[in-house]
């Protein structure tokens, strides 16, 4: 089977889009960190350097998440298939940890200032 | 194949026939898909898309959108998600990207083989449920898992664009449909 160049426009095409969006959303990561939470339509900002633990509730329950030594993680969640528990403690701006089933999403961001542009597409 | 006014109600009883078997094989490849262990999350390989991509070639336009909503609602019975807004993201993906396989090829015919017709497919059905979960579920959010679920849909797609195009070309059986249809 031989490929047309159609085929790697194609391909080209999805890499850039990919690319836009890798650029849109992980850019400036130099400024002060913070937590970043959506749950249940309201957004939570805490500094990640900062020790704490947050119940955030969604649809199933509280989720459970901890800032801790700059590094923030799930600890508990009332999802049936807790991959978010199983998903690794983030630290740096554009990493994030989703629990799907009770609609949260955790993120780092760059610092205020720096967010995702919601106009870019 | 010369699609005619006065084509025999044979012919589309065929066609429609096919449009149920294929169905079928939706719905069959929704099940093995669901046994796909995911390591990752959102990580998807899209077998179920095989049929359409495959019928693409074969169907007018609306078999071709009932086969995809035979797709959905198969998918959605298989993983139990029929009557959750998993179910959204679901049909949103698969008639986008399925629209957007059927502009290309149409368009651009065989000088687009089944594995660019197929990562145009993906982009666009990905693209779709990232939309859908920026306005449904997390916000501006979404745009931080569009790059991985981009990256991780263009590079199955271009693993069933290989297999589609090699089955669409060898396989007796699909060569006996088309005399048949």
């Amino acid at each position: 089977m031989k490929l047309k160049a159609l085929d790697f426009l194609a391909i080209l095409l999805s890499l850039l889009v990919i690319g836009a969006f890798s650029i849109s959303a992980y850019a400036g990561k130099d400024a002060p960190q913070d937590v970043a939470i959506e749950a249940s339509g309201v957004r939570w900002i805490y500094p990640l350097n900062v020790d704490r633990q947050e119940r955030v509730p969604g649809p199933l329950g509280d989720t459970v998440v901890i800032i801790k030594g700059g590094r923030a993680f799930v600890d508990d969640s009332p999802c049936p298939d807790k991959l978010c528990v199983h998903m690794p403690a983030i630290s740096r701006p554009g990493q994030w940890i989703a629990c799907l089933p009770n609609r949260v999403f955790v993120r780092v961001r760059g610092g205020s200032g720096q967010d995702v542009d919601e106009l870019s597409y | 194949m010369a699609r005619t006014l006065t084509s025999s109600p044979t012919s589309s009883a065929r066609r429609l026939d096919l449009v149920a078997l294929l169905g079928a094989v939706c719905m069959f490849l929704s099940a093995i898909e669901y046994m796909i262990p995911k390591p990752i999350p959102f990580l998807r390989v899209g077998i179920a898309n095989l049929p359409i991509l495959i019928s693409l070639d074969l169907l007018p336009v609306p078999l071709l959108l009932l086969l995809v909503v035979l797709k959905v609602l198969g998918q959605g019975i298989v993983g139990g998600s029929l009557f959750s807004y998993v179910f959204l993201f679901s049909a949103a993906g698969s008639f986008s990207s399925a629209l957007a396989m059927l502009f290309v090829r149409r368009i651009f015919g065989g000088r687009i083989t089944l594995v660019g017709v197929g990562v145009i497919g993906a982009l666009c059905g990905n693209a779709a449920q990232i939309l859908l979960a920026r306005v449904l579920i997390f916000g501006e959010g979404a745009w931080l898992i569009a790059p991985p679920f981009l990256a991780l849909g263009t590079i199955t797609a271009v693993l069933l664009g290989i297999f589609a195009e090699r089955f669409a070309k060898r396989s007796r059986w699909l060569a006996g449909i088309r005399g048949s249809l």
